[in-house]
């Protein structure tokens, strides 16, 4: 069973954007039923692998909208950007060098990113974009 | 429901799963850089049945009492 479903919670209102965050939903429960099957290490690599590309991609999608659009926020939600591929980079260097405590960590670090930066931080920028008409 | 809580110390990858999952239960053991739990009997909760399934090792075992 997954350990997290989509919910309306978690909508910043723009469908593609949504569709995105769902695939970082899907990375959490990749990893949570890896880590019940006692596979998490095996696992932690794919993810990570995912995860770096999601930062490129997604975080390219949003920083286009922001400055398409002149967002007042770009500049604090790129910096929050830039600190988070850092840490993904971190962590795909603890993985590499056999850190063991890694599967829960970075599940953490997924969950924080719903909790904290989606249900906080993106949620600020979906009525600004809305109001140019980006649904 | 009380559970016993026992780990298997020698399968113990001292990952720390536990310990971040269920603080109130596990604790590491300094000298032996193993988790423990930090006493022979714990109340039953999700957090521990689901630290003893994330266990990488699968080395925690649950003892009803």
């Amino acid at each position: 069973m997954a350990l997290l479903t989509w919910q309306d919670k978690y909508s910043v209102g723009i469908k593609q954007i949504d569709d995105q965050h769902k695939q970082l939903i899907n990375m959490i429960n990749e990893l949570n039923d890896a880590m019940l099957a006692g596979k998490g290490k095996e696992a932690l690599m794919p993810v990570l692998t995912k995860l770096a590309n999601y930062c490129v991609s997604h975080f390219g999608v949003e920083e286009k909208l922001f400055d398409t659009h002149g967002y007042p926020e770009t500049a604090d939600h790129k910096d929050k950007h830039n600190k988070m591929t850092t840490k993904v980079k971190a962590l795909i260097g603890e993985v590499q060098s056999g850190k063991s405590t890694i599967s829960i960590e970075v599940m953490n670090f997924l969950k924080n990113w719903l909790d904290k930066h989606i249900m906080e931080t993106d949620k600020k920028y979906g009525p600004f974009l809305n109001s140019k008409g980006i649904s | 429901m009380n559970c016993r809580v026992n780990i298997d110390t020698y399968r113990c990858n001292s990952c720390e799963t536990c310990v971040v999952i269920c603080p109130e239960v596990f604790r590491m053991n300094p000298a032996l850089e193993k988790a423990e739990p930090i006493s022979d009997t714990a109340t039953c909760s999700e957090s521990l049945e689901r630290a003893v399934a994330m266990c990488p090792e699968k080395c925690i075992e649950l003892e009803r009492v």
